[in-house]
């Protein structure tokens, strides 16, 4: 009874461990295979950057499939092998196709690149594009002199590409500013889901994620006109593109924030170099005027122009107080060390800028004072109009005195910041030239004291000539 | 001459060999039947993960062959994905719920859904595709302008699988 009782458990062990390992290696088979089509996948890739390399190492003019398409066979690589054809694309200058067919334990697959080879010595890093990769079927791998059935194929899939860019442009700019997936689906077209029928606990980390706010899109401003070739100075730095670069429109109000600190410095950037550019402008159409009017600054058509340089000054002096406020927060929050330079470059340019445009729109007036103060005050004839002037010049002299107080103050705030010599040297620059209109400011105050003290004294002698005074009246008699 | 005599078995004798037998009877049933849940564990993982590879193949093929990623943009985390594919069709991937196997499970689980817009300006059922019938959650972070970082929880009933994948897009050059 023992016996068969033992032979039928060992029986029934031995069937059982047969069917698991049956089954268990049925799975096995399948994750080895999905793994094998990763494993093919970086096996073409590394044969495709040996191709690359290998164009890198030569220049183009004298590439491995110059005049015949370059070819390997089976060459040995990570436990299977691979075919490899590069020759020129025809047709198409500075480009070549390569046709990878990798083998692995019993499976074959064939992948295919279309390169464009850039020639610019000065931008080693875009040497080699892919204009189009894609995969194939392995009985596709052309001989040397055979049918060449992919390039067929990849130039039909190149028009459906170019066929389709605007349409996909247009749709990207519509997606990127939409945050709501409902919305996006919507968009595309595809099917929106029903929700669950059951109200099942939303895990912790997922209602993180739906709570995050999202990340603001940074767009591509048009270039600030400091920063064109010719321009006079440096001004504030354009905000990272996005991925499309496609979402260049500035009034997208998500353009205006900036996706590191949340804080508003893009728009107060770009305030600050419009009012400042328009200050230099206004006060160049200002002091055009004026000399159009023969040198005098009190002409009627210089005045709208001196005023709207004026109300220039106060917003871009107002802009760049926010601004250095503002990006102190966000600077001592910046994310990392990078993140922190990178910020404290963008204040110091744009401020290193406005400080130039202030400079800038004020040196006509310096010039103008220079060049004229002591002509005029010698065409003055009057004490009380040489007190007139001298009042005006005063006032100008603390106005000097407050701009070279704000400069030196602005450059304080961010002398410790990360710049670069040339924004530093642009700030040094402008406090000097402010120094300077103070400096020439007040030697014409002086000079105006001098000639109003003259004048009175001019004055005074003229009247004792006129009429003589009391004292000796009644003295001349004592005598 | 000694004559042998066979003696039979004794009341007692017998009883303790049937106790004996039944013990390793009842022994052997416990030990087969947790080899057999065991295995049938194992096998259901083993299947989770070859259905998460397979659609993990499927994902990593689709977004590999794009021009351009649309969300999420650099830096931002999604549940979906929006991005140009090798002909400048829109694709989206992204979780509706599966309302059967979240029963099944008692959690949410999502079905994974691959939509492309042919610019047709309807919804076309044959740009629709189920890439996976239960996860769990699913994220997309963009580290790059051209690359993107999945990370996938697919769940059945003995079990989580986890993968993370980098994945760089390969049609990038755009047109002359």
């Amino acid at each position: 009874m023992v016996l068969p009782l033992s032979l039928f458990a060992i029986v029934a062990v031995i069937g059982l461990v047969a069917t698991m390992s049956g089954l268990n290696q049925g799975v096995k088979t399948q994750i080895y295979r999905t793994n094998n089509h990763q494993l093919s996948f970086l096996i073409a890739y590394s044969a495709f950057s040996r191709v690359c390399a290998k164009i890198h190492s030569f220049s183009w003019a004298t590439r491995p499939f110059l005049n015949e398409p370059y070819t390997e066979t089976k060459v040995p690589f990570q436990g299977g092998h691979y075919d490899l054809l590069v020759e020129n694309t025809s047709g198409k200058p500075l480009q070549a196709d390569v046709y990878i067919r990798t083998h692995l334990a019993g499976f074959s697959r064939m992948y295919f690149w279309r390169i464009r080879v850039n020639e610019d010595l000065f931008d080693i890093s875009n040497n080699i594009i892919v204009e189009m990769y894609t995969t194939a079927d392995p009985d596709d791998f052309p001989s040397v002199n055979g049918a060449r059935v992919i390039a067929g194929k990849v130039e039909n899939m190149l028009a459906e590409r170019a066929a389709n860019q605007k349409k996909s442009d247009q749709l990207t700019s519509e997606l990127i500013k939409i945050n709501n997936p409902v919305s996006i689906l919507e968009k595309i077209g595809a099917r929106v889901p029903e929700d669950f029928q059951n109200d099942w606990p939303i895990p912790p980390s997922e209602e993180a994620m739906s709570s995050r706010s999202p990340v603001t899109i940074a767009g591509i401003e048009p270039q600030p006109a400091g920063e064109k070739p010719g321009a006079s100075g440096p001004g504030p730095v354009s905000p990272a593109s996005g991925n499309s670069g496609s979402d260049n429109n500035s009034t997208n109000p998500a353009v205006a924030q900036d996706s590191m600190t949340g804080n508003n410095i893009n728009a107060l950037a770009q305030q600050i170099a419009n009012s400042s550019e328009q200050m230099v402008t206004s006060s160049a159409n200002a002091w055009n005027e004026v000399d159009a009017a023969g040198g005098h600054s009190d002409a009627a058509a210089a005045q709208d122009h001196f005023e709207q340089a004026g109300t220039a000054k106060e917003e871009t002096m107002e802009a760049l107080d926010d601004l250095i406020a503002e990006s102190k927060a966000g600077i001592e929050e910046a994310p990392s060390p990078a993140a922190r330079e990178a910020m404290e470059e963008r204040v110091a340019q744009t401020v290193a800028a406005a400080m130039k445009n202030i400079t800038t729109s004020l040196a006509p007036a310096l010039d103008h004072l220079l060049n004229n103060y002591s002509g005029y005050l010698s065409s003055i004839s009057t004490a009380e109009a040489a007190e007139d002037v001298l009042s005006d010049w005063q006032a100008s002299e603390n106005g000097a005195q407050a701009d070279l107080d704000k400069l030196s103050s602005m450059k304080s705030s961010v002398s410790g910041y990360s710049m670069s010599p040339e924004i530093r040297q642009t700030m040094e620059d402008a406090v000097v030239a402010a120094q300077e209109r103070l400096a020439a400011t007040k030697a014409a105050v002086a000079a105006a004291e001098a000639r109003v003290a003259e004048l009175k004294a001019l004055e005074a002698q003229a009247n004792s000539a006129d009429d003589p005074a009391p004292e000796e009246q009644q003295e001349t008699p004592a005598w | 001459m000694v004559k042998s005599r066979r003696r039979a078995f004794t009341l007692v004798e017998i009883a303790v060999a049937a106790g004996l037998v039944a013990l390793v009877g009842v022994v052997a049933m416990r030990i087969f039947s947790t080899v057999g849940t065991t295995q049938q564990n194992l096998s259901q993982q083993a299947l989770l993960q070859m259905e998460s590879r397979r659609a993990f193949d499927h994902l990593v093929d689709q977004i590999r062959m794009g021009t351009d990623i649309v969300r999420p943009t650099t830096g931002e985390t999604l549940p979906y994905m929006v991005f140009k594919d090798v002909i400048n069709q829109m694709t989206i991937l992204y979780l509706e719920p599966n309302n059967d196997a979240a029963n099944a499970l008692g959690q949410r689980v999502f079905r994974l859904v691959s939509y492309r817009n042919d610019y047709s300006g309807l919804y076309q059922k044959d740009n629709e595709k189920i890439l996976l019938d239960s996860v769990k959650q699913l994220h997309f972070t963009s580290l790059s302008p051209t690359s993107v970082q999945v990370n996938a929880t697919v769940v059945n009933e003995k079990g989580d699988y986890q993968f993370l994948a980098h994945i760089g897009l390969m049609n990038l050059g755009g047109l002359e």
